[in-house]
């Protein structure tokens, strides 16, 4: 009779949460209350739920994948990159329509890219390494 | 000596199907509909806005191609480059509707997003199918989802 081997949990996951909680949890969720702080007029009700809800939903879905099964990895992945492309898209927003230099703001706006982009590619990697699909597949 | 047997996976009919949809939806006719929104419009369109704009659309069009081939990584390409797509469509629909004063927003929003978000659907179901998946992966070992 054929065994099946057993794929112990990665420590791996656990670093994957906490950078994800940190990175597109936490920090973007500073960085959002900073640019809302700085903005005088009054916002729209979605332009504030939005990035609320999607920092919030990338937070718990980082939690479930510590613990949960093969949809918790697809949950994550799914809101890490509709995290990081709801902020890309409005950087490009801004960097389009703003009055002063296209350049200027694109150089302010650059590094607050390179992090999440970092986190975003590492988790795309990971997450879709041999050793996780296995473990996540022999859980489910 | 062990005897490797190559498993000959018929095409789908659904793959020839799909991807002549997916190129004529988002290549040829939103194609036209974005070409005719940067030409129409009453204020000049940035040039980043409409250099994206035009190339999601000869992307699509380009993996909807390669994914008619029956490469694996076409199939992969096509449906990363549809949700990027569809995405880029809500995300503006979603800013249109936060700064507008009228009243049928909602409406307005359902409508538009209606169309995209079912070939969304479509791509992710069909090209995730089981019989799909096994005829592109007819040469290889690894798997996403």
């Amino acid at each position: 009779m054929e065994e099946r081997r057993r794929v112990q949990k990665p420590v791996g996951i656990y670093v994957v949460a906490i950078v994800v909680i940190a990175v597109l949890g936490l920090f973007q969720l500073y960085r959002y209350w900073i640019e809302f702080q700085s903005i005088k007029e009054d916002l729209p009700f979605l332009m504030v739920f939005i990035p609320l809800f999607l920092c919030i939903f990338t937070i718990a879905s980082a939690i479930w994948f510590t613990v949960g099964d093969n949809w918790s990895r697809i949950t994550l992945l799914t809101f890490i990159s509709l995290n990081f492309l709801w902020w890309l898209y409005i950087v490009i927003i801004a960097i389009s329509y703003s009055e002063s230099k296209n350049l200027e703001i694109f150089l302010k706006a650059l590094p607050t890219l390179i992090r999440p982009t970092l986190v975003l590619i590492f988790c795309w990697w990971y997450l879709n390494t041999q050793e996780i699909i296995e473990y996540y597949k022999q859980i489910t | 000596m062990e005897d490797v047997q190559k498993i000959t996976v018929q095409k789908p009919i659904g793959i020839y199907v799909l991807t002549i949809c997916i190129f004529i939806r988002f290549g040829v006719f939103q194609f036209i509909t974005d070409f005719n929104a940067i030409s129409n419009s009453e204020k000049e369109t940035p040039l980043l806005i409409a250099m994206i704009l035009i190339a999601r659309n000869v992307f699509v069009a380009a993996s909807a191609v390669w994914t008619f081939t029956g490469d694996n990584w076409g199939r992969v390409s096509l449906l990363a480059i549809v949700s990027l797509n569809v995405l880029w469509t809500i995300f503006t629909l979603i800013i249109f509707v936060a700064f507008s004063e009228s009243e049928q927003n909602f409406r307005l929003f359902v409508d538009i997003s209606l169309n995209p978000l079912f070939w969304l659907v479509i791509c992710w179901w069909y090209l995730n199918k089981k019989n799909v998946v096994r005829y592109y992966e007819r040469n290889e070992s690894n798997e996403i989802f």
